[in-house]
């Protein structure tokens, strides 16, 4: 154990010990994925109750239930750009319509960022039926793209003899795995409908539109390998493969990974590692670094938005609004990639368009230190035409160390409760005596402390000294128990945070959050423990902690949460 | 031009939801109530009122309307109002005193919020837990009254279960969540708040001389055919899954067979002029604009026998434009219109002309709703759209400043079911489930023995329906 982490996290720690171990059933018929937990409803065999001597074995006596996680609209995007030829996957995305996720909480990969309404229901089969319309319109062009096996030829004997390797070809591709018989029978089945009513170009153009909003596309579905545990599935190599891919590649697996979920390399923690290793290492991994830094700090929020300050404009907007997804992207390749570095560097990506924000105020009074000092970052926690102090605040103890945060009370007479406060010049003069008021202290006393420091950057993230002509105070007294000091500013306070254990760890919680699509529960513990163990091992390194959370029990076994 | 389909499905709603179960549907009975209404159009509004001048004179049968209901005198002989009729349901949890968690979300549905439920979510009164807001489980545990209606009034005459418009405040919009009408627990109804996608939707396909076009039949033929295997393949995947994604998957095919249910031949009837579906076309557009066009929409599509259920919901509560010189030449002066003027602070009188201007408009709004419905003629009898619908018009506030929910103001209009006449009822001494209960009622709502629906809502709170209202 490295101390605070599990307490101040999961509130309690299931497992402190390993087992034996869950050994999976043996696979029928040298299907190297084993059998499926759902005895008898698969065509990749039976699950069984014998135990393998290869089979992936639970270092932990728990994992948790893993939700059924859609595909973002991101992920969805890159899997389109992966499967269609480039010019009508770039037409695609001008016509896409397919719906964007929008976080509720956590992050776009979450569970329930994607769940569908009936309006996203209806979006997703509008995108595929625009995609599906452009491709229709120009199908000469595009169908020898898509099934090059019809060279030129639209006959109805040439395609009608290309379609079942299409539907193969493609299908495991857009599926990330072969499809089954069922749905190759399904998809063929389609084919013929549509070509003896409407003839083969609409039959083809049908076949493009089923993929396109495929269930099987779309969902993550993970029925896993049964183990002699029955509240516990191994998942099989394409299962994993995917949750590779997703973590890494932000797309779909690529050749090697899938030639090492058939040869039932993904079935063990090696193998998995050996691939998390090789996919850490590639340029695309440099796209969860994007969304993951840019969705924690909450960058979305600067979509579109607007700020009422002398140093706003089209430029300004722009580059704030990509600032920490280019900082994500900078830091993973030229970097060391380390969390200290992530939140201590004096070094910034630049293109120089946010240069007259960085320059204003006095840059030396306070010298920006890493991501939360990012002008992006500033900008994201604020109002249009003032900073937020509580949002600030709010955001280092929750998302930065994990320390808890009262609910929100919901709407509150915020003029009121300042009275006469409300007229002081600084945000800390009209804050502080909510610290002392009875009704507002419980959340205030925890939150202010952490969003001081921060009023050093206003509303679009410039440093400045002064509030309304009155001088800033920065300093701050932070004491939550294994984090703890008095700070000048925000400098001296995130450099604190770069060091701090209790960040660190929640640094990697928030990783596991993204790698999962969901919240941690108390049967991650041990596996969180793990993975921030191996973390704080590897000195920070974030690679390390991505493949760290590859190989943990919760990323390659789920709870079967009572399927039947 | 192709119809794309935003409205809310016929079927599929029922799976897993016991307490809808028991409900019949007019499909399945013999045949519907002759006196009970053929549709149902909610409008929903935010923040409220002023109660003493939306009030009528005097309860009871003789009355002038107050200040802000001036305008249904028109259709005073066919108008129920019902204020001071207190939301119950929210003091079952202390975090909604103040504020607005739980309001919108109750208004309509007679229940809390998902988070307010213990367990598996059971929407009962002695399943109701103290919980806080908390970001999750923000919506309505259970339908709202609306849905039940419209489930018992289907039948195979409809292209759809609904007709869910969205009002925007100033700009336009396309899918919102709607945060007073659901189909069930966490499932809020999604309105069309871009009017050209509604027009689309609801009338594309048909020529203004009725023809049907052939090349959009083409298309709605593949578009069918596609459809048919992704809804297949839902069942093939869901194997081996746990119950929870199942459900996942289930709940999306489900919305599959909605939009398959959408793709019907359009049918022939009288449309209103087209609208168009270019966002820019609606620049400098008020609220009030909106509101006009999405009304006619609406009551076209509802005569056309569109669908047995209407929802209209003015949805923008932060800083919508009226188109009203008066009102908005003066909210300009301050950044949200509904926190300084309809919470009556800052200066802003109660009673003040602005104030009250304002929240007049959406009964003006609902006056308008009940004028082209009775400008439409149904049948040689001489009855009008009007006289076959039942409407109801509410908020999530009585009066705005202190988000009081003890004394919401209803209007209720139509010319049939039991009930819908001229007359004002003091509800102070009932409630909203109750309200609900009877609106039911008013709809000839039964279930499959042919009983009453007398606890909709959170069962076991407030089960019966208002007598006096039901004559």
């Amino acid at each position: 154990m490295r101390g605070m982490g599990s307490a101040v996290l999961l509130g309690s720690a299931l497992c402190t010990g390993c087992y034996s171990g869950v050994n999976v059933g043996a696979g029928g018929g040298g299907d190297t994925d084993g059998g499926t937990a759902n005895q008898g409803d698969s065509d990749d065999g039976s699950g069984g109750s014998g135990s393998d001597p290869d089979a992936p074995e639970l270092t932990c006596d728990t994992v948790g239930t893993q939700p059924l996680r859609r595909l973002s609209s991101a992920q969805y995007w890159q899997v389109v750009d992966t499967l269609l030829p480039p010019a009508l996957a770039e037409q695609a995305r001008e016509v896409g319509v397919f719906p964007e996720t929008l976080i509720e909480d956590g992050f776009t990969t979450f569970a329930s960022a994607n769940r569908v309404s009936t309006g996203e229901s209806e979006r997703i089969e509008d995108n595929a039926d625009n995609i599906a319309s452009l491709f229709r319109e120009d199908i000469g062009t595009y169908a020898p793209m898509l099934v090059p096996c019809i060279g030129d030829s639209l006959a109805a004997e040439t395609v009608d003899g290309c379609m079942p390797d299409f539907i193969d070809a493609f299908g495991t591709q857009a599926f990330r795995r072969a499809p089954t018989e069922a749905e190759r029978a399904l998809i063929q089945g389609l084919y013929e409908q549509v070509r003896d009513d409407d003839g083969v170009e609409e039959a083809l153009t049908a076949v493009l539109q089923f993929f396109l909003q495929a269930p099987g596309m779309l969902y993550v579905t993970e029925p896993g390998l049964a183990t002699d545990d029955p509240s516990v599935v191994a998942l099989s190599g394409h299962e994993i493969a995917t949750r590779l891919s997703l973590l890494f590649l932000d797309g779909l697996p690529d050749a090697e990974l899938l030639t090492a979920a058939e040869d039932g390399s993904l079935l063990t923690p090696e193998g998995v590692e050996a691939q998390a290793r090789r996919l850490a290492g590639r340029a695309e991994v440099a796209r969860a670094m994007t969304t993951f830094h840019h969705e924690w700090l909450r960058g979305f929020s600067l979509d579109g938005a607007d700020r009422e300050h002398p140093l706003w404009d089209e430029d300004v907007s722009d580059a704030l609004a990509v600032e920490l997804r280019e900082f994500g992207r900078w830091f993973i390749e030229d970097t060391d990639g380390t969390f200290r570095t992530l939140l201590a560097t004096d070094a910034f990506p630049s293109d120089g368009r946010l240069n007259e924000v960085y320059n204003a105020g006095d840059p030396t009074a306070s010298p920006r230190r890493g991501l939360l000092t990012t002008a992006a970052a500033m900008a994201a926690a604020a109002h249009s035409d003032s900073t937020s102090l509580v949002e600030r605040g709010v955001f280092i103890r929750q998302h930065v160390l994990c320390a808890p945060v009262p609910a929100f009370p919901g709407d509150i007479d915020i003029e009121g409760t300042l009275g006469d406060y409300g007229d002081l010049p600084t945000a800390r003069e009209r804050l502080e005596p909510l610290m002392l008021e009875p009704s507002c202290a419980g959340c205030h006393v925890g939150i202010n402390p952490f969003g001081f420091p921060f009023e050093a950057y206003d509303w679009v993230g410039a440093h400045r000294l002064e509030e309304n002509g009155a001088t800033i105070d920065t300093t701050t007294d932070i004491d939550i128990g294994v984090f703890a000091g008095d700070f000048a500013n925000a400098t001296e306070l995130v450099l604190a945070l770069s060091e701090s254990e209790m960040a660190e760890d929640c640094y990697a919680t928030h990783w596991f959050r993204y790698a999962m699509g969901r919240h941690e529960t108390d049967e991650d513990v041990c596996s969180l423990e793990e993975i921030r163990e191996a973390f704080a091992a590897s000195e920070g390194d974030v690679r390390e902690l991505l493949v760290a959370i590859a190989t943990s029990d919760a990323f390659r076994f789920r709870s079967t949460g009572g399927a039947e | 031009m192709r119809r794309r389909r935003f409205l809310q499905g016929l079927g599929g709603i029922t799976v897993g939801l016991p307490f809808l179960s028991k409900f019949a549907t007019r499909s399945a009975k013999a045949a519907g109530d002759p006196n009970g209404p053929r549709r149902a159009i909610m409008m929903a509004y935010p923040m409220g009122t002023h109660v003493p001048f939306f009030s009528p004179t005097a309860t009871g049968s003789s009355f002038d309307f107050g200040a802000i209901t001036a305008a249904m005198e028109p259709f005073k002989d066919r108008t129920l109002a019902v204020t001071n009729c207190p939301n119950g349901v929210l003091d079952l949890v202390s975090d909604y005193v103040y504020g607005h968690p739980g309001k919108k979300e109750s208004v309509f549905t007679g229940t809390l919020m998902r988070h307010a439920f213990g367990g598996d979510g059971t929407n009962h009164v002695d399943n109701v837990i103290q919980s806080s807001p908390d970001g999750h489980q923000n919506t309505a545990n259970g339908p709202s009254v609306e849905h039940v209606i419209g489930q018992f009034l289907a039948d195979e005459s409809h292209m759809r279960a609904s007709v869910d418009l969205g009002i925007p405040g100033r700009q336009v919009g396309e899918i919102v969540d709607s945060a007073f009408f659901y189909e069930a627990a966490e499932n809020p109804v999604s309105l069309q708040a871009n009017p050209g996608v509604a027009f689309a939707s609801l009338f594309s396909g048909v020529t203004p001389d009725g023809e049907v076009d052939e090349a959009f039949m083409t298309l709605q033929r593949r578009r069918k055919s596609v459809l048919d295997a992704v809804r297949d393949s839902f069942t093939d995947l869901r194997q081996g899954l746990p119950p929870a994604d199942r459900a996942v998957l289930d709940d999306h095919a489900d919305k599959i067979r909605e939009i398959e249910l959408d793709l019907q031949p359009p049918l022939a009837c009288t449309i209103p002029d087209a609208a168009s579906e270019d966002e820019s076309a609606y620049e400098g557009w008020s609220m009030g604009d909106f509101a006009d066009l999405q009304i006619r929409l609406m009551a076209h599509a509802m005569a056309c026998g569109v669908a047995p259920v209407g929802r209209l919901e003015f949805y923008d509560q932060q800083n919508p434009f009226f188109g009203i010189p008066l009102v908005d030449d003066a909210v300009a002066t301050v950044q949200d219109w509904h926190h300084p003027v309809v919470h009556a602070a800052d200066g802003w009188e109660k009673d003040g002309e602005v104030r009250v201007t304002g929240l007049r408009f959406f009964v003006d709004k609902f006056a308008l709703l009940c004028a082209e419905l009775d400008a439409i003629v149904e049948g040689p009898d001489g009855r009008t759209a009007l006289d076959n619908s039942l409407l109801m018009l509410g908020s999530d506030l009585a009066e705005g400043d202190g988000h009081a929910a003890r004394d919401l103001c209803f209007l209720i209009a139509g010319g049939t079911g039991p009930g819908v006449r001229q007359y004002h009822f003091d509800g102070s001494g009932e409630n909203v489930n109750r309200l609900l209960n009877t609106v039911l009622r008013m709809a000839c709502v039964t279930d499959e023995g042919g009983a009453p629906v007398d606890d909709f809502g959170l069962q076991g709170f407030a089960p019966g329906a208002i007598s006096e209202l039901l004559v």
